[in-house]
């Protein structure tokens, strides 16, 4: 039954049919296949049960924050605080390219939002100072993935509901992996300055980095107020997720670069995004009831522990499950059928559902950076102009650092959980 | 190309175009629909926590805010159908050239077909089972919102995917080429 | 031989996960391996109402949760949990079986296919209720003013407004923050609950006020239920009968373990008194029953049921 799943639905999703329309496809036939075939008002039935949780209503406002930053001139300010303090360095706006993403991470909670937006302003200032188009849409799309491991994130809203995870402990446990990242793509970017003549710039003067500082510090108040209303403040997720937006407007309004037209710009962007998002989880959720009634994930742990008892080396078959995944299927739908079928398994080698969290958010983030399904291939090629072949020529190589801080992530544990255990105390 | 760009030839082509042009106008209102969910959804939260600590946050303002919710995504499904802000992979059909273009688009559309034509025979059985209310989505009356509400604007997507998937296939037998916007994927 | 399928919303590890295992085993041991039951924990197969549809249509066959969910079918049914309207438990279970309750479930399962296995009352949930505050509650008193967690339901709302607390609505995944940010001080949960959310961390002060008494409903498909050899279903019966032995056993003693545990960890431990709570209530409900709001027959089962049957 799960391989007519993934059949169906890696199949289609290759030729051209629409993400949301190949995952029910799939949800369709495999109930005409299974014993449920008389049972079919279990998909609408669960499609609304899929739409129908709380805690997913954060999701929207993440997406919102982001897109708001876009049009309210705050990406602007970051990319240029970013570069009075680093542009100076080898490989200068290749490494303003990733400290901005870092900080953009701080307010949103998708990639996308990044390679589109903070991108575009990325790639026109690569361009412009004689960096190689290909590799400034490859350094864009390859820091991206800091954002959806730096908090807020919504594939760690997605992934707090699935396994039964509060949501601050897995923003907290995002946070270190999401610089470790930013850190090992800022290393890479040194080392190939070192053998590369990458374009110089000249250092900012302390009055231009704090000129830049002050719009600077706004943006980084945003993260602040996120994560600490969550953490020490008075609001649910789904509030700080507001109260992002609602700063973002004030930002927008104080610079006099937010129009209307802007504004609902950003929410149209913002409801479809969602409702990919949504409409995908809705026929996941189909998809997972007829998994969970088959037992499919209790099945799978068998067949498995008769495989290899050993932890490490379930991880790393793991990690190699994970990452072949996330190349073919995009990362909500992929944790959505993942997680529920893995978390047993997890349990059962005594894996942390948090540091299996983090594992799972990386690993699949990596799959907006490869073929075929690399969502931020596609974006980056299309804001910077580049040909889709050429960037992902180009990404290949920045994949590297990422592996390596995925291997290490998972194989030290504590990179992911010493932040949440500290501040929440150990579960 | 939108149906606004495209110049039709024939009587066929012309109802077709009218039709399509509709199908794509309808989207842009379902996309409207969605949009009032979310400004709805932002304004009842932001009032929550406002108010909270005032002790003026009414209790049914949360329940509300997850029916708001439930309909953003819902209407929005047919919206990014009919407006193609779903995620498409092109890369493999490019490869087989203008067959494996048409082969794909007859499959992108037979594939909604067969999703929309299962959600729709079940309607029966849903409107049938479908009883009891959504707790603490009180209406002005003073009833409570019935479960039932939730689902419809799902159905009445569904059912507004299916006629543009057909309009598509007639489409495609009369020669006209398919809808594309220059949009990067969404997600 | 058959399988039937019993959708849970608890873990398997909790207690009243270990209870529905006990009920499979028995059954399965009783039936001679006629009938085998597969149970489905988390909300796997969803939340009520997606439960209960199933229910309806035969793809599950039990469903182990409150009767108050049948409320859809038989609005009556939204009050077999009325707050502070029975002096113990055994008045509330003699409500329970009286004719009035009956018929409202043989109207729920006119409708629905769905009704009780056995005795309503016998696989008990909590084992009981308390409040857990951030302030000491030792009376009826303690509880004026005191700013209540509530979910978003009309009655439980009203119930405490009445009883003089100052009602916040706030999710139940959101308590144990709510209490240390101090949007609220107090929530409402049943003992079993307490540990494991937590909340006496926040709320060190733990009060059993008996708010309502509870019980895990069997509900079972009734065309499933016929369709069972007439031995198979005796074996079914035994095994339910045993397994409300059991859950009392296993209830009491994990809850008197964990107040152990969470006294030691400087927790503190009260019995309310709730007769003045019950008096307050009586006056609520007479007020109800006036204006039609409770179903019809409602306060004289309660007063029925209130002594033992001659
Ligand atoms: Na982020
Ligand atoms: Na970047």
């Amino acid at each position: 039954m799960a391989w007519i799943l993934f059949g169906t639905f890696i199949a289609l999703i290759l030729l051209r049919v629409p993400i949301a329309i190949a995952i029910g496809t799939a949800t369709v036939l495999t109930f005409l296949t299974s014993d449920f075939s008389n049972a079919l008002q279990i998909i609408p039935q669960q499609m609304l049960e899929g739409v129908n949780k709380a805690s997913l209503t954060a999701v929207p406002f993440f997406i919102m924050a982001g897109n708001l930053m876009n049009v309210t001139g705050v990406t602007h300010r970051i990319f240029a605080f970013a570069n009075a303090l680093v542009g100076h360095l080898k490989g200068g706006l290749a490494q303003v390219n990733v400290l901005s993403s870092m900080i953009f991470a701080g307010i949103s909670g998708a990639a996308v939002a990044d390679c589109a937006g903070l991108g575009a302003i990325e790639i026109k200032a690569m361009r412009e100072s004689g960096y190689k188009p290909d590799f400034a849409a490859a350094i864009t799309v390859a820091s991206s993935v800091i954002g959806p491991l730096i908090p807020p994130s919504i594939g760690l809203v997605i992934y707090a509901f699935l396994a039964q995870q509060s949501i601050e402990r897995m923003f907290l446990a995002g946070l270190i992996p999401g610089i470790l990242v930013g850190l090992a793509l800022m290393l890479y970017v040194r080392i190939r300055a070192s053998f590369e003549d990458f374009p110089t710039q000249r250092r900012a003067t302390v009055r231009e980095v704090a000129g830049t500082a002050r719009h600077g510090f706004a943006a980084l108040m945003a993260p602040a107020i996120i994560l600490g209303s969550i953490m020490f403040g008075v609001v649910t997720a789904t509030e700080a997720g507001v109260l992002a937006c609602l700063y973002c407007i004030f930002l927008g309004i104080w610079y006099r670069e937010l129009t209307v037209k802007s504004f609902f710009a950003a929410l149209s962007d913002t409801a479809m995004m969602t409702s990919v998002i949504m409409i995908i989880i809705a026929f996941s959720i189909a998809m997972g009831w007829l998994l969970a009634i088959d037992q499919t994930p209790q099945k799978l742990a068998d067949w498995t522990f008769a495989l290899t008892e050993d932890k490490n080396t379930f991880l790393a078959l793991l990690l190699v499950f994970i990452i072949l995944v996330g190349c073919v299927v995009e990362g909500v739908p992929a944790k959505l059928i993942l997680v529920p079928t893995l978390l047993p398994l997890i349990d059962a080698y005594g894996i942390d559902r948090v540091h299996f969290g983090i594992i799972i958010q990386l690993g699949l983030l990596i799959g907006i950076a490869t073929p075929p399904m690399g969502i931020g291939l596609y974006i980056v090629a299309e804001v910077g102009r580049v040909r889709f072949e050429k960037v992902t020529l180009a990404v290949l190589p920045m994949l590297l650092p990422l592996f390596a801080v995925l291997i290490l992530l998972t194989y030290v544990p504590l990179t992911v959980t010493f932040l949440p255990d500290l501040i929440l105390g150990k579960q | 190309m939108t149906p606004y760009e495209y110049t039709p030839e024939g009587p066929l082509q012309r109802a077709l175009n009218r039709a399509d042009r509709l199908n794509w106008s309808l989207g842009g209102v379902f996309l409207w629909l969605s949009n009032i969910c979310l400004l709805i959804m932002l304004g009842l939260t932001a009032a929550t926590f406002i108010l909270r600590p005032m002790g003026l946050a009414p209790y049914w303002m949360w329940p509300w805010t997850m029916v708001f919710f439930i309909w953003l995504s819902f209407f929005g499904f047919f919206a990014l159908y009919a407006r193609l802000k779903d995620v498409r992979v092109d890369f493999i059909a490019g490869l087989m050239g203008p067959i494996g273009m048409a082969f794909t688009r007859l499959l992108a559309d037979a594939a909604a077909l067969l999703v929309t034509g299962v959600l729709l025979w079940q309607l029966p059985a849903v409107l049938a089972t479908s009883r009891g209310v959504f707790d603490g989505a009180i209406l002005p009356a003073g009833l409570e919102l019935p479960r039932i509400a939730l689902s419809i604007p799902l159905f009445i997507s569904t059912f507004l995917v299916a006629l543009a998937a057909l309009l598509d296939l007639a489409k495609m037998a009369s020669g006209m080429p398919e809808n594309v916007t220059d949009d990067y994927p969404e997600i | 031989e058959t399988t039937w399928r019993m959708a849970t919303k608890m873990p398997v590890d909790s207690p009243e996960g270990k209870v529905f295992e006990k009920f499979a085993d028995l059954t399965e041991e009783y039936t001679g391996g006629e009938l085998k039951i597969d149970v489905y924990p988390n909300e796997q197969l969803g939340k009520e109402d997606a439960v209960l549809e199933q229910l309806q249509a035969n793809i599950v066959q039990i469903y182990a949760e409150g009767f108050g969910y049948l409320k859809k079918w038989e609005p009556a049914l939204a009050w077999v949990a009325a707050a502070f309207a029975f002096d113990d438990y055994d008045h509330w279970q003699r409500f329970m079986v009286s004719d009035t309750v009956s018929g409202w479930f043989d109207n729920a399962a006119a409708q629905s296919g769905v009704r009780p296995l056995g005795d309503p009352t016998l696989i008990l949930r909590g084992p009981f209720r308390v409040m857990v505050s951030n302030v000491p509650v030792n009376s009826a008193a303690d509880m004026e003013g005191i700013k209540l967690r509530m979910h978003e339901n009309k009655v439980a709302i009203e119930t405490w407004d009445t009883l003089g607390a100052e009602v916040v609505t706030l999710p139940w995944t959101e308590v144990y923050q709510g209490i240390s940010k101090g949007i609220v001080q107090a929530v409402n949960s049943p003992i079993a609950l307490v540990e494991s959310m937590r909340f006496n961390e926040v709320a060190p002060y733990i009060a059993r006020h008996d708010e309502y008494w509870q019980s895990v409903g069997f509900m079972v498909n009734e065309q499933a239920l016929a369709d069972l050899p007439e031995d198979t279903r005796a074996g079914l019966m035994k095994a339910y009968a045993e397994a409300g032995d059991y859950s009392k056993e296993v209830m009491f003693a994990v809850a008197d373990e964990s107040i152990a545990r969470m006294e030691a960890a400087g927790a503190t431990y009260t019995v309310i008194d709730t007769g003045p709570l019950v008096a307050k209530m009586q006056e609520y409900y007479a007020a109800m029953a006036e204006s039609g709001e409770l179903p019809e027959g409602f306060m004289e089962a309660i007063e029925t049921a209130r002594s033992p049957a001659k």
